[in-house]
């Protein structure tokens, strides 16, 4: 009997955890934490800053390496300040997100993967390269975020910015670099 | 007098102590194949036979909606990478599209070739692609971003070009994308065939593939 008792207890206790794992996912009891603003204006993103300079957009992409990257879409590149503050702020991902609440993640051949961490006191500006159907162009929301796909407990900066204009120039992404205080 | 424990009361309750993990265990299995038997594990099941699908007619896959296109065998695309074994790879082209409203970096798990048809990974004959690739500018493993649908190639290594049929019969695989507590990330899971596709062969693949890669 004791042993029953022992079993079922067992079953109950890892059943209830399923049953938590998956609630939390499927209906979970937290959120990021967003602060918003716009261009210009230095973000908080919990422990540092992140402020949108701009955003313009291009008809073709010219690589770090001088490679001209083929879209059926356009390139959209944002001037964005990456700041830490009493410590390093890092960002797990960058996205784009449009009116119609499409997300597009920053593109991997746009070299984000250097903007994702900054120190205190030390500003680091570059370009965030992003490629996006043309009907996604207009009022557009740049996200930064301290986590990746699970965001739940994280800061996410939303930074409103438009662009309308598409050049038909090839464009080529400003590299990070420090800028000073 | 002898020892009193071998009486006969208590040699019975020994053997009643002993037999109980053996009924618990009897009584185990008989609710275990009970449940299996309420449940319908033991029915017949129905032979089905996987849909068959037309090759150029988009498929929706949940996340993203893919279309295979062809497939060619070629040994004079990137050759210094065929392994030991592979005289050529076999390349199924693809378009995918993201339909999910956000960027996604589709799997490997696509498109499963016939057993016999490529060289096989260990025990697996069947392996995933070997290498994902943007056919626009050779990208390897690509983003797909949504309303940007693209062309892909999949690529096995292939042991002898003539193993492959020129009609070639694949399956379309369909898997899910869920959260991995341990990667913190979402991952792509248990991919399972969907339909069947024949795929003709196309001795070219377009232009830039040929210049990228």
């Amino acid at each position: 009997m004791r042993r029953l008792v022992v079993a079922l207890l067992a079953v109950a206790v890892l059943g209830a955890g399923l049953l938590v794992d998956h609630a939390e996912r499927a209906w979970p009891s937290t959120r990021p934490f967003v602060r918003t603003g716009t261009v210009g204006e230095e973000v908080r993103l919990w422990p540092g800053w992140v402020e949108v300079r701009g955003a313009r957009a291009a008809n073709s992409y010219v690589d770090p390496y001088g490679d001209e990257i083929p879209t059926d879409g356009v390139w959209v590149a944002v001037d964005v300040v990456l700041t830490g503050g009493r410590e390093p702020v890092g960002v797990a991902q960058w996205t784009l997100e449009d009116a119609a609440g499409r997300r597009f993640q920053a593109s991997e051949r746009g070299g984000a993967y250097l903007m994702d961490s900054a120190q205190p006191e030390s500003p680091l500006r570059g370009e965030i390269v992003f490629e996006v159907p043309r009907d996604a162009l207009g009022r557009l929301v740049v996200r930064a975020g301290t986590r990746g796909a699970d965001d739940r407990l994280g800061a996410v900066a939303a930074i409103d910015v438009t662009v309308e204009e598409v050049s038909q120039r090839p464009m080529t992404a400003e590299q990070p670099r420090w800028e000073e205080r | 007098m002898g020892d009193s424990s071998l009486g006969p009361r208590p040699l019975l309750g020994a053997l009643r102590r002993r037999r109980r993990p053996i009924v618990g265990a009897v009584a185990a299995v008989v609710a275990c194949t009970g449940a299996t038997a309420l449940l319908g594990g033991f029915d017949t099941v129905e032979t089905t036979t996987m849909p068959q699908w037309p090759a150029g007619e988009p498929l929706d896959l949940g996340p993203a909606e893919v279309t295979l296109l062809d497939h060619a065998v070629r040994d004079d695309v990137l050759a210094d990478y065929l392994p030991d074994g592979a005289a050529a790879w076999l390349i199924v082209r693809a378009r995918v599209e993201a339909t999910d409203g956000e960027t996604l970096t589709y799997p490997p798990e696509v498109v499963s070739p016939p057993e016999g048809a490529v060289l096989p990974d260990g025990e697996d004959a069947q392996p995933s692609a070997d290498r994902v690739i943007l056919l626009s500018d050779g990208t390897a493993r690509p983003q797909l971003h949504p309303g940007l649908p693209e062309e892909v190639a999949y690529l096995w290594p292939v042991a002898e070009p003539g193993d492959v049929p020129a009609e070639l019969q694949v399956e379309v695989l369909v898997s899910r994308l869920e959260f991995s507590a341990s990667s913190q990330d979402d991952v792509w899971r248990t991919p399972q065939p969907a339909a069947d596709v024949i795929l003709p062969r196309n001795a070219q693949m377009p232009g830039t593939f040929e210049d990228t890669v």
